[in-house]
């Protein structure tokens, strides 16, 4: 029996949520944040207003996503560090390819 | 003529903000007498910075979203035109329960212009036409220009450059040079009210469109709460919030043609979900953008939602991240 999308929508649902708190986790460790995970939007900024991150930190972000999520990023990827959810965009479509 | 749609995220749009809620609060107290009131710590804050914050009541709603400015011993409060009576009542009870602070809370809405400049060719138009030196305006920072008697942020309602002009009332001459120096970049004056697809490409939140019965956590406002600071309006309630989110504020997108309206329900198959917040046409994306509050336990970007718009007829969008596209400033394509 085909599983019903509202099944399908809760497993996605909490394998995006376990990717972003992981993705959370790993940048309040490795660039030592003020912020606990529950304070931060999934939509939040990674550089200046959001977790005020600055172009020094951003060969780190990226370092910590390629390790944490197992991909390989480059140049043209630098437009996904926006947000917390597009980061995690990229490491969804580098894992489906 | 071209659409506002086109001006702002093409060229540059001139706005007159003249039915936002704009306040000056100064005095010795002023910031400690602010800074009580809002999410945000403004003690934090450098000079001369800018920041959006909330102004929450003790069940933790939002009375307003708003734009601090912080400079000494004054402050400039800017925020969106249905919250301009609130956030007047709300600023004068806080300020009469105050008793001997140095305080004083003024509304200028009646003696000061909020002129804007909005679009990837605001830059140059802003530092052409206004001041030289606004080219050095970092993102979140203001100001003051005493030989044309203007104060001058740089802000961001929709992710393209924006630079917001106080002067008083009857100043024309800025207005006169900035209409003057815009021929070359396409300056079109445009309605503010024509912003609100550009702020949802953006993501950006507005109390009256989109938190009705929506809490600042499901709305994803961490950004404008500083949840370390020990104490101001609302702190126990948004603390309390964030422990259980039981619903989140999704941005849809439908691909398609403009949607008149939409049934409150948001689906998936037979399963009620979540309910239509707010929703606006993409002329850009040609896409409608809907803002939904949907369950926790199904709320994630890439997750296809039901919708029924006023004929009964079945429209699937899917959630997406913000910003939902990026914008010539953020490319650098001017």
């Amino acid at each position: 029996m085909a599983e019903a999308r509202i099944d399908l929508a809760r497993a996605k649902a909490r394998e995006r949520r376990e990717m972003l708190e992981r993705l959370k986790g790993v940048l309040i460790d490795q660039l030592m944040l003020s912020f606990e995970p529950d304070e931060i939007a999934d939509d939040t900024g990674l550089f200046g207003a959001g977790l005020g991150l600055d172009s020094v930190d951003a060969l780190e972000v990226i370092f910590c996503v390629e390790n944490e999520f197992g991909i390989r990023t480059d140049n043209d990827d630098m437009l996904a560090f926006r947000t917390l959810n597009t980061v995690i965009d990229l490491v969804e479509e580098r894992s489906e390819a | 003529m071209t659409s506002t749609y086109s001006v702002v995220r093409d060229h540059v749009a001139f706005i007159n903000f003249k039915d936002e809620g704009r306040f000056e609060i100064s005095g010795s107290d002023a910031t400690a007498f602010i800074n009580g009131l809002v999410s945000k710590d403004l003690e934090a804050l450098e000079e001369l910075r800018t920041v959006q914050t909330l102004f929450l009541n003790d069940a933790g709603e939002v009375i307003s979203i708003a734009w601090v400015m912080v400079d000494r011993d004054r402050l400039v409060i800017l925020t969106e035109p249905a919250d301009r009576e609130l956030l007047r009542d709300h600023l004068q009870a806080k300020h009469a329960e105050a008793g001997s602070l140095d305080v004083t809370v003024r509304d200028l809405g009646e003696t000061m212009q909020s002129l804007a400049l909005m679009g990837p060719s605001a830059q140059k138009l802003a530092t052409d036409a206004v001041h030289e030196d606004i080219i050095g305006l970092s993102f979140l920072s203001f100001d003051q220009y005493d030989e044309i008697d203007a104060l001058v942020m740089r802000v961001g309602y929709v992710g393209e450059y924006e630079y917001r002009i106080l002067v008083p009332q009857g100043n024309e001459a800025v207005e006169k040079k900035i209409r003057e120096a815009g021929g070359e970049t396409g300056l079109e004056e445009i309605d503010p009210a024509g912003l609100a697809p550009l702020m949802m490409e953006m993501r950006q939140i507005t109390r009256s469109r989109d938190l009705n019965g929506v809490s600042p956590i499901e709305a994803g406002l961490h950004e404008m709460i500083d949840f370390k600071k020990e104490e101001f309006i609302g702190r126990d309630a948004v603390l309390a919030m964030k422990d259980n989110i039981e619903r989140r504020l999704m941005t849809i997108v439908i691909q398609g043609p403009k949607i008149a309206g939409f049934d409150p329900d948001v689906r998936i198959d037979d399963d009620v979900v979540g309910r239509v917040v707010s929703h606006d046409y993409s002329e850009g994306m040609e896409a409608m953008l809907v803002h939904c509050v949907v369950n926790s336990d199904v709320a994630a970007v890439g997750v296809t939602y039901d919708l029924y718009d006023g004929s009964g007829a079945l429209v699937a969008g899917t959630a997406q991240s913000a910003p939902l596209l990026l914008t010539k400033t953020i490319k650098g394509v001017t």
